[in-house]
């Protein structure tokens, strides 16, 4: 006959299963502290000398954006109505493209409005508002009703055109890679990881972010001549810098995540204070 | 107009500031807990010594979660005779009752204390068991919190050193694998503990005395008049009560105790608005306190008023977002004309900074996570519900003052499938 298990044995195969495996308790462990060589190659090759390539080179980098973004459009917009507008910024020009964008009819607008407006009571009439994705919903629908409110009563008020919002876009995201590096170095430095692959990642972070500012900007461009300028709020509050920052963070946790896995059984990493 | 734009920009110049400043303290207090000495806990102390202590686990219609609770407090490696359970009763309407006076019958050291009449909610309830409580030392645990054997003594130990008032354990959910929602709340308690708490514990600043696993002296809580049945949380209410009196609050990163996580966002909401509801509560009646008290030296004092303020931040978020948005069809988002990068600046903060996600990614690190951590970009995802919820606490806070209403006690729903009792 099986013996009855004692209240002991119970609570902790029941409640707190017994542990497979003792490890190294992780209350007080740190990481071992980088030397000053990692530190200073940090400071000059990961967040120096990409910011000062950003720096010095944002006219040619600018210059080749707009090509590309002028080559693209023009294979939807007549290639004669694209410009390439140049401005001086800091120590040199940024460039970037003019075209004649599409002002929202006060039809549009108000329809709009109307859509939204409905949009959002619905929301919280149902009590959607409960779910993270629902409160993005409501977030963007409240840009977007602002934005549709705005052109259906002060439509010729309207500050931007397709050349504004373009050089300020430009000028946004030149501080954003100018930021990368940064907080890029900043977060992997702790890291037990070489050197070489950070660096990798924060170039390729770099890279990216020049690569996807392009794709976004033709796609922004596009939105704006063939639909309206009612969406530019949302393009810049919601799909400008914060997507950036959104990347930015993937590529510090699936770096994180490869270097826990990496080290996951390493004791060497690891300071105990005790 | 020119004045209301002023206005607008210096708010927005004001946000970031604010988000700049507390950026700052997220990344000071990660690389004090990667590369910072680790300032120990008094674990090492071995004393047969031990004092009387009272083991408090306040319930309301907590049936799904209190035999686990009580089960784990009868396995607890403590002098028998120097300690004393006291799960609250508190007007439930469940089997809460039944299943507390079950484990009284076999268990003389659990005292059962139904509460029927009377106010309801966590305060009034601590109030009437330090009343009864035989012991000199109060160790509360949450009803869903499952305490492993050695915790209680862990805690306790702290206590040997008289300048302690308070300490509080570390937090560990235990449903992390249930959804995509604890999951997340799992990576966020690991950064609340592993490096925040830790940091402060080791920076000598202002950890948190946070109500659900830890404990305090009774006669001291009693001089300072017990728990006010008007606040929401009670226990940062303590924290500073005490940091004002001279007493210290320290952290047990060691004391691990395992808990049930909202595994629905509805709970999730109504749990944070009651947070950011009972801090700001807290923050208004201890701010000018804090900053005349002659017991914090500098740096608690700036600590202090970090942590009272944090839950302000959301709400300042979200009257940020019209406030940039009327900049913006103003075209007025050239803060400084020449320095265009004010703008990302602005749009950075206004939309969350990257330094949580570097404490947390680091303490889930530390903590030995390796996939979980794929998921930090997913707090994008929550990032607006947060704002939006503890901004309506905080929000009401400010509403409960004015029309100086008293907010009531709420629950968080239980979500643990009944287990079957050992007994």
């Amino acid at each position: 006959m099986q013996e009855e298990p004692t209240v002991m044995e119970f609570a902790y195969s029941e409640i707190l299963p017994p542990k497979q495996k003792i490890v190294y308790h992780k209350s007080y462990r740190k990481l071992m502290p980088q030397n000053s060589r990692t530190i200073l190659s940090t400071l000059l090759l990961s967040i120096l000398l990409p910011d000062l390539v950003i720096f010095l080179f944002f006219p040619q980098i600018t210059q080749t954006m707009a090509a590309v973004s002028r080559w693209a459009l023009s294979q939807a917009v007549p290639a004669e109505v694209i410009q390439t507008i140049s401005r001086e910024y800091f120590h040199g020009r940024i460039y970037f493209l003019s075209l004649p964008g599409h002002y929202p009819s006060r039809k549009l607008a108000i329809i709009m409005a109307i859509i939204f407006m409905t949009f959002l009571f619905v929301i919280f009439y149902w009590k959607k508002v409960i779910d993270p994705k629902w409160v993005w919903v409501v977030f963007i629908s409240f840009i977007c009703l602002v934005s549709a409110l705005f052109f259906t009563f002060f439509s010729v008020y309207f500050p931007y055109d397709i050349e504004i919002f373009s050089e300020m876009y430009y000028k946004t995201e030149i501080g954003v890679w100018l930021i990368i590096p940064f907080i890029l170095s900043i977060s992997l430095l702790p890291l037990p990881a070489s050197f070489r692959s950070k660096t990798a990642a924060i170039y390729g972070t770099l890279l990216y972010s020049i690569a996807f500012a392009c794709i976004r900007y033709i796609v922004f461009l596009y939105l704006l001549r063939s639909i309206s300028y009612l969406f530019m709020p949302l393009m810049f509050f919601v799909f400008g810098p914060f997507l950036d920052f959104v990347y930015v963070v993937s590529v510090y946790s699936l770096f994180t995540s490869r270097c826990a896995e990496k080290h996951k059984s390493s004791l060497d990493i690891w300071q105990w204070s005790y | 107009m020119a004045v209301v734009v002023l206005i607008l920009k210096v708010f927005t110049v004001f946000e970031i500031v604010v988000m700049l400043v507390y950026t700052i303290r997220h990344f000071a207090f990660t690389y004090n807990r990667l590369f910072g000495e680790q300032r120990l806990y008094y674990q090492d102390i071995v004393d047969s010594d031990l004092p009387v202590v009272t083991i408090v686990v306040p319930m309301h219609n907590e049936e799904k979660v209190a035999k686990d609770v009580l089960q784990q407090l009868t396995t607890i490696d403590y002098p028998q005779d120097r300690y004393e359970v006291i799960p609250i009763n508190d007007h439930s309407n469940d089997g809460t009752r039944d299943i507390l006076d079950g484990f009284a019958e076999r268990f003389p050291f659990i005292k059962p204390l139904h509460r029927d009449s009377g106010g309801r909610g966590k305060p009034y309830g601590l109030n009437d068991a330090m009343d009864m409580a035989r012991g000199d030392i109060i160790v509360v645990f949450d009803a869903d919190y499952i305490p492993p054997a050695g915790i209680v003594r862990d805690i306790v130990i702290c206590f040997k050193d008289p300048q302690v008032g308070a300490v509080m354990g570390r937090v560990i959910p235990k449903n992390t694998a249930t959804n995509m929602l604890t999951r997340l709340l799992d990576l966020e308690r690991s950064g609340g503990y592993q490096v925040d708490q830790q940091a402060r514990h080791n920076m000598k600043l202002v950890p948190q005395y946070g109500g659900t696993v830890g404990g305090f002296r009774k006669n001291v809580a009693l001089y300072l008049g017990g728990f006010s049945p008007h606040l929401l949380t009670e226990d940062t209410e303590l924290t500073f009560l005490l940091l004002l009196k001279g007493w210290k609050v320290v952290y047990a990163n060691r004391a691990e105790c395992y808990e049930e996580s909202p595994e629905d966002w509805r709970v999730r909401s109504r749990q944070i608005s009651r947070w950011a509801r009972g801090h700001t509560q807290v923050m208004l009646k201890n701010l000018g306190p804090v900053l005349r008290s002659p017991y914090l030296n500098r740096w608690e004092k700036v600590d202090g008023i970090l942590l009272l303020l944090i839950y302000l931040i959301p709400l300042i978020m979200i009257i940020g977002i019209p406030v940039s948005l009327s900049l913006f069809f103003l075209e007025e988002m050239n803060l400084i004309d020449f320095v265009l990068i004010f703008i990302v600046v602005a749009a950075y903060n206004s939309f969350g900074n990257f330094a949580p996600f570097f404490q947390i990614g680091s303490s889930a690190f530390i903590d030995g996570a390796t996939h979980r951590i794929k998921l930090l970009p997913l707090f994008f995802f929550c990032f607006l519900f947060n704002v939006l919820y503890v901004s309506k606490g905080s929000y009401l806070a400010f509403l409960d003052v004015i029309l100086k209403r008293n907010p009531e006690w709420q629950k968080t729903t239980r979500f643990r499938k009944q287990s079957d009792s050992p007994l």
